[in-house]
């Protein structure tokens, strides 16, 4: 729908218009901290320390190091974060320690050539997975092994979901469902005739595609082939259920097979209570690329609670089930 | 030199209604009308040199002056015609209708300061009026002649983005001006964009514009009020105008019917560029595919005469913008024919229509009744009907569907106006409106039925919005001695809408005082509430623009405005006008940032978000009206900023067309006889923008303060030479413009370029629209 004005549009300016490259008369200033810092409750964190960067600059950003990290909770000092020494130069920090939720965190961080930078947030404790329910769908497959004889059998795997929560009725809540996968990575190498010898296997749990036409995540783009919404993780507020039960129906995208691990037919659910610091930024983050290169949209600032810098700090956190599928 | 020209004069003078009583003072009344053609002259002045006073016509170009009995020497002007004079003894009441004639162009016309109501004696302030022969003068955008635009013009007033025809008032915004086309609200004045306005020139007879200091009997928008007064149609023999132009050709027909109690007025309007294009789109597709954009519009009027008390008016407007495509693909498979047909659409467009009734009471009480219908609709839709064959059978299947997304606004409306005259040191107008308004904010219907996958039939997002708006006024215009006029009124409205009831008591005032015969200074206060809003998210006039009300969450928008400013009379030739102004509104709304002006399934007060403005400036405006060479030159200096809490961080922030400079000259010359040159050259301080300062991980930009960044500013030269000449049949004229004549590339937008060498810097590009475009039409008229 908005294709075809700017098609219109587009038309109209295609005609006629011409472009000239105009210098910009923009303020200068100097670089500034950048902090990127996601923490979850009962789990150790890393954060990653950048600078920001003129506009007109196509240089690609650069990390901080050497910078005092430090965390308190609720005023009292409980952390310093060290750079990775394993990787140094990559900006990242990190520290043993285990933020818990229902506290109040405070990121302070200082490094000479910058002004000194400090961020707070909160970690709302998780609501949890009330009730949980699902639907399996069966599928045939069949393959030529390599001497040549065909495979055939048969695979259940997950296909719908039914998760109940109970929405707490004090304040406004946001909430993030992935459904991960163990994936198997083989890490190998080649000898000296050119076969690939696996040296390792790795197993890493991955989100898997979810579809969704429930109410509170469907996309309503016009027009569209259909309104439903498709993504590594379902993102929603309370909006329409504050204070209430809820059951959120979902689909598992696609078939994912990782080999003969074992581990096929488990799946892990998620379900995250993000703070309202996380949600702001990332609805932010995604209206900000949604109307760029829209030149008569308002361009939309990204949420940003680092006082003296840009970024975000901000924390979820985790309930999870586990569901696993019989043969 | 005066001319009195009694053989031009059909002056009627008749008994009026008789009064019996010991009565001291007369009325004189009556209408003033074009000699030429019937058409009523409005703000036509009627001045007693005996007594020295005087009134003006109003929309009907009636009049009505009481006098003591006594001699009295009428005199009767109009700007750009001939005035008349009418000496008699004053002895009952009068009626004195009388007709004007053009004065010839090249002749002196002059006037003398005690003649005519000029603009140092007129109480209202803030307020132009634009003779519509001087629109049609001025130089026109590929040669069409466009009303609004010539209005963008006028000091205090703003354009908004290049060619577009959106009207930003003393800081106000598009949907704060009350467009009314013979009396009935017009929801949106665009074609194309904005490109062109609705308006066609050729049917409307009067244009008055007002910023501030607005007389009680306007209400329901804060910022301005653009009354566009359609012709009537020739009283006196049958005639005919019109232009073929390179974007739109249009015809007006008009003459009396039967006798010249009854005249008639219609005048068409359509683009055709869809026409020349279709063959040729035809031929690059092999004839499956048609793809078009139009527009059209048509005026017409009847009226007629029952009596010199009552009159009757019909009249009606009505325009579309059409765009559309045409797919459809022929085939043959296993022998069977197959066909598949597609079509899209998206058109908009206004009606408005309007029944009227003049009844003069006495030759003091003049009233007009209005019963008006008006809707804007907008609709998008999309039509298929595939033909395949079933794989298995080898049956023909059909798949067929429809999705249309409709909104819009209808109006019903009824209003009764009158004028009460009882003495020269009064003019008193009352009245009562109601509208019943129907909002209808955006319906998706899906439909669909296919023999592969079933039925569907949904609508989506259906809400209609039924609201009342209730309105009364009065006002009258003192004379309190010869140097102090006060204009007093007060306007109250109501809104229902659902179970809220919004009031508001809207005081008005305006002063006069005469300094000296050709100075005087005004000052004005008004406030002004609205009931609607517009949900907008570009500077450009889309149709999908929507028109919501005000709701128990988003309450009714409200303005105060005080003016001050000094009229001064040069030579009786120059009008020269200074004005300063401030203004704040409340309750003004804007998308919250990254709406999506077009998801039918949220609410759209989710969508928006509430803020504050405020604005003040001052205007400069010179005028020349008479002789050989006509025009103005405007100056506006000014600020506009907003204040939401939850935009920009809750910071003030400049608006849009906040602009600091804006100048404008534009000026018609009659150079020879049958040559006429004009041009216009505006100047304009450039929009503000939000263009980003930095960027950081992950690819994230930091945009400064919203609206801190100004392109470059904006300055254009338009000029036009008409070539006239008398045909046996008539009269016609060949008009060669130039838009934009040195090709001044003004700012459009800044985009930011990325695609460069890591090496190089990014660069900021502005796009330019419209470069020197020249344009040809031919104009007619018999």
């Amino acid at each position: 729908m908005q294709k075809l004005h700017y098609f219109l549009l587009g038309l109209a300016i295609s005609i006629t218009a011409c472009e000239t490259v105009v210098e910009v008369d923009l303020p200068q200033e100097a670089p500034k901290l950048v902090t990127h810092a996601i923490i979850q409750a009962d789990s150790t964190f890393w954060i990653l320390l950048t600078q920001s960067k003129p506009i007109l600059s196509q240089a690609d950003i650069q990390t901080v190091s050497g910078a005092e990290v430090t965390l308190y909770e609720e005023e009292t000092r409980v952390a310093r974060l060290e750079e990775n020494e394993e990787n140094p130069g990559t900006g990242i920090y990190q520290s043993s320690f285990i933020p818990t939720a229902g506290q109040m965190y405070t990121l302070r961080i200082s490094k000479q050539g910058f002004e000194s930078v400090e961020a707070t947030t909160y970690i709302q404790p998780a609501v949890p997975i009330q009730h949980l329910r699902y639907d399996t769908t069966q599928y045939e497959y069949s393959y030529y092994d390599d001497s040549g004889s065909l495979v055939t059998g048969k695979e259940i795997n997950l296909k719908e979901v039914w998760l109940t929560l109970n929405d707490s009725p004090d304040e406004d809540n946001f909430y993030e469902i992935q459904l991960l996968q163990y994936t198997t990575y083989y890490q190998g190498e080649e000898d000296e005739n050119g076969e690939y010898i696996i040296t390792d296997t790795l197993q890493r749990l991955d989100p898997i595609y979810l579809r969704s036409n429930d109410p509170v995540v469907a996309d309503n783009e016009f027009f569209e082939e259909d309104g439903s919404f498709s993504g590594s993780s379902l993102v929603f507020t309370d909006e329409i259920f504050a204070g209430k039960s809820y059951t959120i129906n979902f689909e598992a995208e696609g078939f994912y097979s990782s080999g003969n691990d074992g581990d096929d037919n488990k799946y892990i659910v998620v379900l995250r209570t993000l703070n309202d610091h996380f949600y702001r930024y990332r609805e932010s983050v995604e209206l900000q690329r949604d109307t760029e290169g829209n030149p008569f949209a308002e361009p939309v600032p990204v949420f940003n609670n680092i006082e003296e810098g840009y970024g975000i700090f901000a924390g979820f956190s985790n309930d999870t089930e586990t569901i696993l599928i019989e043969e | 030199m005066k001319k009195f020209l009694p053989p031009l004069v059909s002056l009627l003078a008749f008994l009026g209604s008789q009064s019996a009583c010991f009565a001291q003072k007369y009325t004189v009344s009556g209408y003033i009308k074009d000699q030429r053609n019937g058409e009523s002259l409005i703000g036509a002045n009627i001045f007693d040199k005996q007594s020295l006073s005087g009134t003006s016509s109003n929309t009907y170009g009636f009049y009505s002056l009481t006098l003591p009995r006594d001699s009295v020497k009428l005199l009767y002007t109009y700007v750009g015609y001939q005035p008349l004079s009418a000496s008699f003894l004053l002895s009952k009441d009068t009626t004195i209708n009388i007709e004007l004639s053009e004065g010839a162009l090249l002749d002196e016309v002059v006037i003398s300061a005690e003649d005519a109501e000029k603009i140092q004696e007129i109480t209202q302030m803030s307020t132009i009026s634009v003779p519509i022969e001087q629109v049609k003068s001025l130089p026109a955008f590929l040669g069409e002649v466009d009303v609004l635009k010539t209005l963008q013009l006028l000091p205090g007033v703003q354009s908004g983005n290049e060619g577009t025809s959106g009207l930003y008032v003393r800081g106000g915004g598009p949907d704060q001006n009350l467009i009314l086309l013979d009396g009935v609200p017009v929801y949106n004045a665009s074609h194309l964009f904005g490109f062109f306005s609705v308006f066609n020139a050729d049917a409307i007879n009067n244009v008055q514009l007002i910023k501030g200091g607005f007389p009680a009997r306007y209400g329901g928008r804060l910022s301005s009020v653009i009354d566009i007064s359609m012709k009537e149609g020739n009283t006196k023999k049958f005639q005919g105008e019109g232009s073929i132009g390179i974007v739109a050709s249009k015809l007006t027909l008009e003459g009396p019917i039967g006798n010249e109690k009854t005249s008639f007025i219609i005048s068409g309007r359509r683009t055709y560029i869809d026409l020349l294009a279709r063959p040729l789109i035809q031929a690059q597709t092999d004839g499956d595919e048609i793809v078009g954009y139009y527009f059209y519009d048509v005026n017409a009027k009847v009226n007629h005469t029952f009596s010199d008390r009552d009159r009757l008016f019909l009249s009606a407007y009505l325009g579309d913008d059409r765009f559309f495509a045409r797919y459809r693909y022929n085939d043959v498979q296993n022998g069977v024919n197959l066909q598949d047909e597609d079509e899209a659409g998206l058109q908009w467009g206004n009606l408005t229509s309007a029944l009227r009734w003049n009844h003069m009471f006495t030759p003091k009480l003049f009233s007009n009744a209005t019963l008006t219908y008006s809707r804007y609709r907008f609709d998008i839709f999309n039509e298929y009907r595939y033909e395949y064959l079933e794989d298995s059978t080898n049956r023909k299947r059909t798949d067929s569907g429809y999705a249309n997304y409709l909104s819009g606004i209808e109006d019903y409306a009824a209003k009764i106006d009158f004028d009460f005259l009882p003495s020269p040191q009064h003019f008193v107008r009352f009245g009562v409106s109601a509208i019943n308004h129907t909002f209808k904010p955006g319906a998706l219907n899906i439909q669909y039925e296919e023999e592969s996958a079933g039925e569907i039939n949904t609508t989506l997002g259906s809400s209609r919005t039924q609201s009342v708006e209730f309105a009364a006024y009065a006002e009258d215009d003192i004379e309190v001695s010869d140097r102090l006029k006060i204009n007093a009124g007060l306007h109250f409205s109501a809104f229902s809408v659902n179970d809220e009831l919004y009031t508001s008591l809207q005081p008005r005032i305006a002063v006069r005082y005469r300094v000296n015969p050709a100075l005087s200074v005004k000052a004005s206060y008004v406030q002004m509430a609205q009931f609607i809003h517009l949900l907008t998210n570009s500077g450009i006039g889309l149709p999908t623009d929507l028109w919501v009300p005000a709701t128990e969450r988003i309450r009714p928008q409200r303005s105060q405005q005080a003016a001050l400013g000094a009229a001064y009379n040069w030579k009786s030739a120059y009008e020269i006008s200074l004005e300063g102004y401030y203004k704040t509104m409340d309750n003004l709304i804007e998308y919250r940032e990254g709406a999506n002006f077009i998801d039918v399934n949220q609410d759209w007060q989710d969508k928006v978000t509430v803020g504050d403005g405020t604005s003040y400036g001052a205007e400069f405006l010179v005028q020349k009206k008479q002789g050989r060479t006509t025009g103005w030159l405007g100056y506006t200096l000014s600020w506009a900023n907003r204040q939401f809490d939850e935009l920009n961080f809750g910071k003030r922030f400049p608006y849009k067309y906040d602009r600091r400079h804006d100048l404008s000259l534009a000026v018609v010359h009659a150079w020879k006889e049958r040559v006429d040159v004009s041009f216009t050259w505006v100047y304009g301080t450039g929009n503000a923008i939000t263009l980003p300062t930095a960027a950081y991980h992950p690819d994230i930009y930091y945009y400064g303060d919203r609206n801190s960044y100004r392109m470059a500013a904006y300055h254009r030269l338009d000029a036009s030479i008409t070539f006239k000449k008398k045909k046996r049949w008539g009269e016609r004229a060949w008009v060669l413009g130039i838009y934009n004549a040195y090709n001044r590339r003004n700012p459009f937008y800044l985009y930011l370029d990325e695609n460069r060498e890591p090496s190089q810097e990014s660069k900021f590009r502005q796009v330019s629209l419209f470069p020197v475009i020249p344009s040809i039409s031919y104009r007619f008229s018999f």
